[in-house]
């Protein structure tokens, strides 16, 4: 994981893991990830864990404790994984890193349109996840 | 049983008759296809989204006005379309996604006042919008949804 001291800013080449811990936001006819896992609301921010410096299992291990730290706990069940520039493709988003405790690699997509514009929020949240790549927890996969 | 015809018009009532039976026979059909959905889709949803946070990050419940309307757009559905694939959006308001590809997918969520909003992507265009909810779907959303698959 990077260093909580030494936490460099987001590279456009940087891939971000968003953690899926609903199975409501994968569509069961196709297998794919719903541009419902990438809406913010309640937030104008989402949540994004950075895939750089890190292990495969601590990345697991993230989002195992956030799934973990619901009341009730949630089961994990994937990641959307997306490059910066994706997010950065989008008018007024950016990807700026967000150390949080436990998870030095955590950063966050702002300048999401106002968590009142639901049809914005889902209309930017569709175009992340036409190019997301929906990686299934291990130990869920076939 | 035997049916004798007598007349042209006689043989059209029958026609008639017998298509209007078809109809309603694959009406059901449908519908029970679209109840189906409702039990299974619509249930899991409501057990799984209904508490706060359900998405582990802050996500609002899932209201039953949301789930109420969500069950009554997808019963107005006309025979033969698409079912869609049924889950919800963080501000707790049911979502309905017919997907083809990654950029021939459209999503409709639907509040407790009815109002749907949607949001497609339709090869390099994208289109989105709120329509009202008066117990039929609007016409724009047919014609979303036979553009995502048509090829």
């Amino acid at each position: 994981m990077l260093d909580p001291a030494n936490v460099p800013e987001v590279d456009d080449g940087e891939m971000t893991a968003r953690f899926v811990v609903s199975n409501r936001h994968v569509n069961r006819q196709t297998g794919t990830l719903k541009a419902d896992a990438f809406v913010p609301h309640p937030y104008e921010e989402l949540s994004v864990t950075r895939l750089i410096q890190i292990t495969d299992e601590e990345v697991w291990g993230v989002g195992q404790a956030v799934a973990v730290a619901r009341k009730p706990p949630r089961t994990l069940y994937g990641r959307g994984d997306v490059l910066a520039s994706t997010y950065r493709s989008q008018p007024n988003l950016d990807v700026i890193a967000a150390p949080a405790e436990g998870n030095p690699n955590h950063a966050s997509v702002t300048g999401w349109p106002s968590a009142d514009d639901e049809t914005a929020q889902v209309m930017i949240a569709k175009e992340i996840a036409a190019v997301a790549r929906f990686v299934v927890r291990p130990e869920l996969g076939p | 049983m035997t049916t004798t015809l007598r007349g042209g018009s006689q043989t059209a009532e029958y026609i008639q008759r017998q298509l209007a039976d078809q109809r309603r026979f694959l009406h059901e059909s449908a519908a029970l296809g679209i109840e189906q959905v409702l039990r299974d889709e619509l249930a899991d949803t409501w057990e799984e989204c209904s508490q706060p946070d359900w998405d582990g990050y802050n996500a609002l419940p899932v209201t039953t006005g949301s789930l109420t309307n969500a069950g009554r757009l997808l019963l107005s559905l006309p025979l033969g379309t698409k079912l869609p694939s049924i889950g919800a959006i963080p501000s707790g308001h049911i979502s309905l996604e017919w997907h083809h590809s990654r950029r021939r997918t459209l999503t409709v969520t639907v509040d407790e006042d009815g109002d749907l909003r949607y949001a497609a992507l339709l090869g390099p265009g994208r289109v989105c919008g709120t329509e009202p909810f008066f117990d039929e779907t609007p016409q724009i959303i047919l014609d979303l949804i036979a553009r995502v698959y048509q090829c």
